[in-house]
């Protein structure tokens, strides 16, 4: 009971990382239907901005101040200069330039910060959770407080506020929200800003309870089967996605792997999902119903 | 006339360049060494490992040379590909002529397996940060003549800890209870057997053998089950630092009456910027001295280049081989040159042959011989956060005698 | 005032769409633009409101002033937030998976200001139906209620100026005489002037002080409204004369030179 209890709280947590990284992404996709493939490295930029910051030596609050601050800018900075020329085109053109800036960021990375593992340091209160053998670590916990958060805060955002108004507006059509007066260009870059936001949260939640690296952002590449599982464009289904699939790789890993000797299996299991989850939905388990009056 | 002009012109140029080509020809024919280094790729660029060898060449030819012989190191990125380091080695021993290039340097298991026939044949030394248990045993005169480590044997260093334990830690009555954990790939396979001998030979219960892999980011579950086993004692055989890092960070708040035990990789004084307090009290294996003990000489001869070059070391243990691999290498030529003999064959012997040798002062004047093809000795020691160094707590114990 | 002198443009720089066409739309009332599928409305309504770019179009001669300002190569954002005049797409461009109260929000977003709520209920009280379902998603109403929306975002913009494109489109005939009840309404309380692109012409000629008749790509008629409704030839090109069975093929033709003759 323990075990599989256990095996449910890590799975939460593993899972509640995908969501955010997850949700950077369906953010892009719906105001552009580009699908940024460099969301990994966006979470990498995050861990290594907070590191930054961190040496600043300011009050942990100020730090993350900072922090925000600082991805908002560099996710601006970056669309202004790869995405906007791209602008009005096909928006298979922009996704392959997000591999292309995958890699650029990747080297990027490797020159600013080296490779050898850094260890981010933030100085929060202890929240370890023992019950019995049941047991978090206190940056579980604390990745926990981080996800819901974050995840929060981004949907009050986009449902509530003025602004997220205005970039669920633009994300149905540009040209119906440039008559209107919005000025979609802006609204782009300021959507590149919150996902770069978005993914930071996730890199540095990741970056915490592991290890800065150069290349952490391999971890990216499972919020593809979060984002596909959850239909491309729906922000709740990438929750239940997300944490669907974290659910179903640690229970891997908790009870597969020992049972059939395939260690490693778990890294398997997200894409296994998807394609399980494919065959018989293929718009995904959440895909947008279209609004279609008869 | 002027064509004439002209012609004597070229020719007298021709004749000076080749003079002085020939001149230089005339000089002793330098001893080279082929570094195949992990400089980029997969595991990151590792800086130190070059450096060590780039340091180690500016040593030996600041202090004499091989005899007054140039010592080269031709420094290669190998990328911890296994197939561009076979490439790297084929290219270079075509283009170097035999008389000149005698050795060559890696980090991996798998290229020295891969290469073991070739080597056979064309007698290549290969002095290599590799120490795996399945190549350097009992039997590697016979089957791997021309490999030396540049270590200890993963498996011996696992019975030294077996034997540590024994000695100075285990008080209860009831046989001491140990977990392995490795990661599962090549190099972590390879002490198994060893291990699962040390551990009967020195009456251990054996409650856990728990693989984990590259790609592990939550070891819970692995905690979990050293938990319920019980075990006293864990050893963490991982060579990867987000790994060893990830499993510390974790394990330190969770396993509270569980000692934690680590193979030469754990040894890095990089664990504590890496993992902070969770690295405190960790014991581990290391055939090297530390950066801190300023008084041994070879540790004073490397500091000075880290110094005169102002080298950002990370891992000192990467830099240290690099430079102690060029500097056996070196060592091997010179004394086949002084026999009179500087050819592959007789520096494989001398090497084999060393015997009662200070190996510039790495032990702080106790020995070295290289008969079994490893390094024959290392120390125990313990990780304290305070002054984020690694304390040795035995003497330079000789393994083989410490493990009979 | 709104004039268009003169004005040529082609799509994919081949393309030619508008042929010289000039009209002006007077202050304080409304022009209704009228014309079949194809005869530029709708390409002129996106050169004036500066969005022709986007369909790859492009002026070639002529030009655009509001009140004296040229607008020829302004972009469409400055168009309707600082010059005040707002294009409404043909087809409802409502956001579907918006709220209504989303919809008049975002609709606003160019000129936000503490205005803005009570403009919201001013709005609204020119469209009691959507009041009672502030909370239901855009795409779940009825045409005419999406049409309502549409021209309440619209008034949300404070603009000064209308630009209308085919309002009326698939509406049932009686929200069609509610909907253009409300654009009369809309030009005499708010005063903002309304230039009106139809294929209904009879409702539009009703409401509106002058037009415009276009065809191909040029204007092929004008004049104020009640001569309009009373010309012959409109009433059997738009209105479906009464005895259009009578009419013989020579008539018809006269219509045609004469149309060849203002062009």
């Amino acid at each position: 009971m323990d075990f599989l209890l256990q095996a449910m709280f890590v799975g939460i947590i593993k899972g509640s990382i995908y969501v955010i990284i997850a949700l950077s992404m369906v953010i892009i996709y719906k105001s552009s239907e580009v699908f940024n493939f460099a969301v990994g490295e966006f979470c990498t930029l995050g861990a290594i901005m907070f590191f930054f910051a961190a040496r600043t030596g300011l009050p942990l609050p100020l730090v993350f101040l900072l922090f925000v601050i600082l991805c908002g800018l560099a996710g601006m900075i970056i669309e202004k200069i790869v995405i906007q020329p791209l602008m009005g085109r096909d928006p298979l053109s922009t996704t392959l330039v997000t591999i292309g800036l995958s890699s650029f960021l990747v080297g990027l990375f490797q020159i600013t910060i080296g490779s050898t593992p850094i260890s981010l340091e933030i100085k929060l209160p202890v929240l370890m959770l023992e019950i019995g053998d049941l047991f978090l670590t206190s940056e579980q916990v604390w990745s926990m407080i981080f996800a819901v958060l974050a995840i929060g805060l981004l949907l009050l955002f986009y449902q509530f506020s003025r602004w997220g108004i205005i970039m669920r507006a633009t994300a149905e059509g540009q040209v119906k929200a440039m008559v209107f007066g919005i000025n979609t260009r802006y609204i782009l870059t300021l959507t590149w800003a919150i996902a770069a936001i978005v993914a930071a949260m996730g890199g540095l939640v990741v970056a915490w309870s592991g290890t800065l690296t150069y290349n952490m952002g391999i971890i990216g590449l499972v919020a593809i089967p979060v984002v596909l599982v959850a239909g491309l464009d729906s922000i709740g289904g990438c929750i239940i996605g997300g944490i669907l699939i974290g659910v179903v790789e640690s229970l891997t890993s908790f009870y597969f792997e020992d049972a059939t000797g395939l260690k490693g299996f778990r890294s398997v299991t997200p894409y296994l999902f998807l394609l399980i989850v494919l065959m018989i939905r293929p718009t995904g388990l959440f895909g947008q119903v279209r609004i279609e009056r008869v | 006339m002027k064509n004439q002009k002209a012609f004597f012109i070229l020719f007298a140029l021709c004749f000076i360049i080749f003079s002085a080509w020939g001149s230089i020809a005339a000089e002793k024919s330098p001893v080279k060494l082929i570094g195949s280094a992990v400089l980029s790729g997969k595991v990151g660029a590792l800086p130190s490992t070059g450096w060590g060898f780039m340091d180690a060449q500016d040593y030996i030819n600041d202090n004499g040379g091989v005899n007054g012989r140039k010592f080269k190191v031709i420094l290669e990125d190998n990328q911890y590909e296994i197939p561009e380091a076979i490439s790297i080695f084929n290219r270079i021993t075509a283009r170097e002529p035999k008389d000149e290039l005698f050795f060559h340097s890696s980090w991996q298991t798998g290229v020295l397996r891969s290469l073991a026939q070739k080597v056979k044949e064309n007698h290549m030394i290969f002095i290599d940060g590799s120490m795996a248990s399945n190549i350097f045993n009992e039997d590697v005169k016979k089957n791997y003549p021309y490999y030396f480590s540049c270590g200890v044997p993963y498996g011996k260093q696992c019975g030294m800890i077996f034997k540590y334990i024994n000695e100075n830690l285990h008080k209860k009555k009831k046989k001491p209870k140990l977990a392995f954990i490795y990661i599962d790939a090549a190099a972590g396979n390879d002490p198994l057997e060893k291990m699962r001998m040390y551990a009967k030979h020195f009456n251990f219960d054996l409650v856990l053998v728990e693989p984990v892999t590259f790609t592990t980011t939550d070891f819970t579950p692995t905690l979990m089950k050293i938990r319920r086993a019980k075990a006293d004692y864990v050893i963490l055989w991982s060579w990867s630092v987000p790994v060893s890092t990830r499993f510390l960070k974790t394990a330190r708040p969770y396993l509270k009456n569980t000692k934690i035990f680590g193979l030469s990789y754990l040894a890095w004084e990089l664990f504590f910027h890496t993992t902070g307090e969770a690295f405190d009290g960790v014991y581990v294996v290391s055939p090297y001295p530390r950066p801190s003990e300023i008084n041994n000489p070879l540790v004073a001869a490397m500091n000075y280049y880290v110094k005169k070059k102002d080298r950002k070391i990370k891992v000192w243990d990467l830099y240290l081989q690099g430079f102690v691999m060029s500097l056996m290498a070196s060592e091997g030529a010179r004394r086949a040159d002084n026999a009179g003999d500087l050819s592959r064959e007789r520096i494989r012997d001398e090497l084999e042959n060393l015997k009662d040798w200070d190996a510039f002062g790495m032990y702080e004047g106790k020995t070295f011989n290289y008969a079994s093809h490893q390094f024959p000795r290392a120390r125990m020691l313990r990780a304290d956060f305070k002054t984020k160094s690694l304390i040795p707590v035995t003497d330079w114990l000789v393994v083989d005698e410490y493990l009979k | 005032m709104l004039e268009v002198k003169n004005l040529t443009v082609v799509y994919n720089g081949v393309i030619s769409v508008l042929h010289g066409v000039s009209l002006e739309a007077r202050e304080g009332a409304i022009t209704a633009l009228l014309g079949g599928n194809g005869s530029g409305k709708t390409t002129l309504m996106r050169a004036i409101s500066g969005i022709l770019t986007i369909y790859e179009g492009e002026i070639q001669e002529g030009n655009i002033e509001l009140a004296k300002i040229k607008l020829n190569h302004l972009k469409a954002v400055d168009i309707t937030k600082k010059l005040h005049l707002t294009y409404l797409m043909e087809g409802r461009p409502v956001f579907e998976y918006l709220s209504i109260r989303e919809n008049l929000i975002a609709a606003a977003s160019c000129r936000w200001d503490s205005a803005v709520p009570k403009d919201m209920e001013r709005v609204l009280a020119f469209f009691p139906p959507l009041k009672n379902r502030m909370q239901s998603k855009a795409g779940y109403l009825s045409g005419g209620e999406q049409q309502m929306l549409a021209m309440g975002m619209a008034l949300m913009t404070n603009p000064r100026f209308l630009l209308l494109d085919e309002p009326s489109l698939g509406l049932a005939p009686i929200m069609v005489k509610e909907i253009f009840k409300v654009i009369s309404r809309i030009n005499r309380e708010r005063k903002i002037d309304i230039l009106l692109s139809e294929q209904n012409a009879m409702v539009a000629l009703r409401i509106s002080s002058y037009a415009y008749v276009m065809e191909n790509g040029r204007v092929v008629m004008d004049g104020s409204s009640i001569e309009l409704i009373e010309n012959a030839d409109i009433q059997e090109a738009y209105l479906g004369s009464k005895d259009a069975g009578k009419k013989d093929y020579k008539e018809a033709k006269r219509y045609k030179r004469r149309k060849r003759w203002l062009g």
